[in-house]
């Protein structure tokens, strides 16, 4: 005899437990700390602040360690947490000319004022297992440049923008305040500063393919990487009551900016035109990926014809929020009986339907 | 020394939505209020009620004669921005005595957003039965209402409003204890009881005006819903 | 670390942010209000929209039922109720007819809803049309002029090359003879319940952040042609542990060989009928 199924709720403690047992893992070995993955995983720290939107590393690396390393769900445990902060104020714009550069780089020119400064990245490395990293060991210390950097660090494209060769970055009319998308919903058509901001808390993966398809003729796109900057960034914040600004800390950041080639139209002249990426912490990958699919969306407002996914606005913005795709893709293993009950009612009677209709011809 | 709020400002704002929402569900028939704040002068208890409940600094308020202490107080514990510009409003709120605005001077909504339209807040002394019969979602019967404060211009120019369906304004009516909705859907017929009398200020006659019901409560009598004859699409050409 | 949410989990101005929407909802029934949906701490998809919806609504002298695919037992039900029990301190049921808020996902309960109460329905996908047009853009003008040309078509070729139309739930209604607007997908077997209900109908989908409302007693047509009428599934079986003949069906396999039996999806109604048996 059947009987309906009962205890859900201890089912659910029971996986509580089983879950957090598979976390630790083996009880022999030392218990990850916070210290360790925030000293140690720093980039997949980055990625989760960033997709996250919540630059807080202790919060990241314990996002990180419940989630057993899944970047996904750290991000929606992140993104879960910050929705729940009050709104103290809000900073001023950062100003990443005046970054404390570690790494600064260009594609378009040998050299460029200031150098290119390679900075802390594999780029040159040969990707071959180092096996002495299997055991325990501290680093080599790193030998210093005679010479600091200079404190400001000119922007590659203002060589061409005093040349009048690439567009000019303007507010929009009025210099509106930008949107806050965590505060109202996404809204069609998007101004450029709400694009940026969904871009940046964006699956990195998910631009990474859209930006790879602008490279493959999925939509007009002839970059070169401007420039790609990373350093230390000061926030500042000018509370009203006060009226005046103070600076409450830094942050990492990794800035692109893409060059792309533009033939003109009826009211612009042929230059280059830009596409902006920023990412928190060492995210490069994302901050490249994010500015070209920021180029390919500006298709409309440059008058280009749109024929490519990564220049649909309703497409990729829709689909770029990790936390939205994953629980809406995971959603369908919740029991759905009653839907499939109604479909199944449904299959049957149009195959039956189908079979008197086969039986009727032969 | 200003006003406080909501004693419990959660709990409080959470049953006078209810009772708001419940007003607005099934329009024109007035429910008391669950919680009265400390009201400051120009402002009905009931009215300080429902303004602390639905106003914050993301939104702004009209008002024609509000007097400095009651906008301070306003601001103070909402944020609320308050102008000077009624069509631009996203709350109006009017004192009874004062002439309401046209309703269709006021932000309506656009046909793709209709929801950006005003929430006109109408004061009023006394809610009543003798002015209109109302239908329309929410009403399991027509049902008759009136407010002291409401005159036959303004249903009127109600029926203008309904008649701009999907687009429009909707009312509360406040008094000091108590709320009616009047959303866009509402259709009204100007009542044609031969003993109509022009609402009185003060005290609503008793026999004429109910009193309003808790949220909870089934005073209303409720008939058997109409039926609305078969379920029929428009037939189309295809 | 320790952190103390909020009662309801949501801040006071998200609530008034819903509640606002809310009220537009109800005066603009079917028509779906853009709001600025909340990361709630259980996955989209997983019912945020009626979570963000319940939340603004609920207070501590509510009565709490929750139920999915209509049983108040299943896991993402127990997770939501066990969710509200712990930030908003209310009283949980599982009956019907003690709950002032029901959440529910894809079902309204056998027991006719009565007035006063609420319920709040889960939505993935609020946009009836979406199927059929991709773009909002396109979706939000075709409902500002009430051009539903594109469903007409699409059931009509349900008719044509089936004989009837092929949707069994999320099947479409007209709300207030104005806007064609998603019941959720409950089997169309409860559209019918949605005709001038006493209760009020509150829709909330979090991902695509939109809210909805059906005020009481509005009028809620399942789209049909004259000679198409609207009708619901029926079953040649019964429920095989309370008997009901009039309940919807779930269908349990019960053994290898494909062996089956139907019983209530509703667990609360199943559980009366069973007792009002024995008695």
């Amino acid at each position: 005899m059947y009987v309906a199924v009962k205890g859900g709720e201890t089912a659910i403690l029971n996986s509580y437990e089983l879950l957090a047992a598979e976390r630790r893992g083996d009880q022999d070995t030392p218990e990850l700390t916070l210290a360790q993955i925030k000293g140690q995983m720093r980039l997949a720290l980055a990625r989760v602040m960033q997709e996250g939107s919540l630059y807080d590393e202790e919060l990241a690396a314990l996002a990180l360690k419940q989630a057993s390393g899944d970047a996904t769900e750290a991000v929606f445990l992140l993104r879960a947490f910050r929705t729940t902060l009050p709104r103290l104020g809000y900073s001023l714009p950062l100003d990443t000319a005046a970054m404390r550069v570690r790494r600064r780089v260009s594609g378009t020119f040998k050299d460029v004022p200031g150098g290119q400064v390679l900075g802390p990245t594999p780029d040159y490395t040969q990707r071959l297992l180092d096996f002495t990293l299997a055991a325990t060991g501290n680093a080599p210390k790193p030998m210093l440049a005679e010479q600091p950097l200079p404190d400001v660090l000119p922007c590659v494209l203002d060589v061409l923008g005093s040349e009048g060769l690439i567009e000019p970055e303007r507010p929009a009319d009025g210099d509106p305040a930008p949107k806050d998308l965590t505060r109202e919903p996404l809204m069609f058509p998007a101004d450029r500063a709400t694009r940026l901001q969904n871009l940046a808390r964006g699956d990195e993966g998910y631009l990474l393919g859209l930006a790879y398809s602008t490279q493959r003729g999925y939509a007009e796109s002839h970059p070169f990487a401007g420039e790609i900057r990373m350093g230390e960034v000061a926030v500042t914040v000018c509370p009203e009551e006060l009226g005046f600004e103070i600076e409450i800390g830094e942050i990492t950041l990794t800035e692109c900016q893409m060059i792309n080639q533009f033939a003109g139209s009826n009211t612009a002249p042929p230059q280059f035109t830009r596409g902006y990426g920023l990412s928190f912490g060492e995210g490069e990958r994302k901050a490249m990926a994010m500015a070209l699919v920021d180029r390919s969306l500006r298709a409309s407002e440059l008058g280009e014809d749109i024929h490519a996914p990564a220049q649909q606005q309703e497409f990729v913005l829709y689909h770029t929020d990790s936390v939205e795709a994953s629980g809406f893709v995971q959603h369908l293993k919740l029991p759905h009986y009653v839907d499939f009950q109604a479909e199944l009612s449904l299959i049957r009677t149009l195959r039956k339907q189908f079979d008197t209709q086969q039986r009727d011809e032969a | 020394m200003l006003q406080p709020q909501f004693d419990k400002p959660v709990h409080d704002a959470q049953c006078t939505f209810r009772t708001v929402l419940a007003a607005l569900s099934e329009p024109l028939a007035p429910l008391t209020l669950p919680v009265l704040p400390p009201a400051p002068v120009g402002l009905l208890p009931g009215t300080a009620a429902v303004l602390l409940t639905v106003l914050d600094q993301e939104v702004s308020l009209f008002s024609a004669n509000l007097p400095a202490d009651a906008g301070e107080w306003l601001r103070f514990h909402t944020g609320v921005r308050l102008i000077d510009s009624a069509t631009d409003a996203d709350f109006v709120l009017v004192h009874d005595g004062e002439t309401l605005p046209a309703l269709a001077s006021l932000k309506a909504g656009e046909a793709a957003y209709p929801d950006r339209s005003a929430t006109v807040i109408v004061e009023t002394a006394a809610f009543g039965t003798d002015q209109v019969e109302g239908r329309g979602p929410g009403f399991a019967a027509a049902r008759r209402f009136g407010a002291s404060s409401l005159t036959a211009e303004f249903w009127a120019d109600w029926t203008a409003n309904h008649a701009r369906f999907p687009l429009g304004v909707d009312v509360l009516l406040v008094s000091a204890d108590a709320v009616a909705g009047l959303p866009r859907t509402t259709q009204v017929t100007l009542s044609i009881d031969e003993n109509r009398r022009e609402p009185v200020e003060g005290k609503a006659d008793g026999a004429q005006a109910p009193e309003p019901t808790r949220v909870g409560e089934d005073a209303e009598h409720r008939p058997t819903p109409p039926s609305t004859g078969a379920a029929g699409f428009p037939r189309q050409e295809v | 670390m320790n952190i103390e949410y909020n009662y309801g989990f949501l801040d006071e101005n998200t609530k008034r942010m819903l509640r606002r929407g809310l009220l537009k909802a109800v005066a603009i029934p079917g028509y779906q209000v853009p709001f600025g949906s909340r990361e709630m701490p259980l996955p989209y998809g997983w019912g945020t929209g009626g979570i963000q919806v319940t939340a603004s609504i609920i207070g501590s002298d509510d009565t709490l039922k929750v139920i999915d695919q209509g049983a108040d037992d299943t896991t993402n039900a127990v997770n939501i109720r066990r969710f509200f029990g712990r930030v908003a301190e209310v009283a949980t049921t599982e009956k019907t007819s003690e709950a002032t808020v029901i959440q529910t996902r894809h079902r309204i309960p056998e027991t006719a809803l009565k007035s006063g109460q609420i319920m709040v329905f889960q939505v993935p996908e609020p946009e009836p049309l979406r199927t059929l047009e991709a773009s909002e853009v396109e979706t939000r003008q075709l409902h500002a002029h009430q051009e539903y040309g594109l469903m007409h078509v699409k059931l009509y070729e349900d008719i044509a090359r089936y004989g009837h139309i092929a949707t069994s739930y999320d099947y479409p209604v007209m709300v207030n003879g104005r806007y064609l607007t998603s019941p959720s997908p409950i089997p169309k077997f409860d559209n019918p319940k949605l005709h001038q209900s006493p209760a009020l109908l509150l829709f909330g989908a979090g991902r695509e952040k939109r809210l909805y409302a059906i005020p009481p007693y509005t009028d809620v047509e399942s789209l049909a042609f004259d000679d198409h009428p609207f009708d619901v599934q029926t079953w040649d079986s019964h429920c095989a542990l309370c008997g009901s003949t009039e309940s919807y069906l779930d269908e349990i396999i019960t053994d290898d060989a494909g062996s089956r039996m139907f019983v209530c999806s509703d667990t609360d109604y199943c559980a009366t009928h069973q007792q009002e048996a024995k008695q």
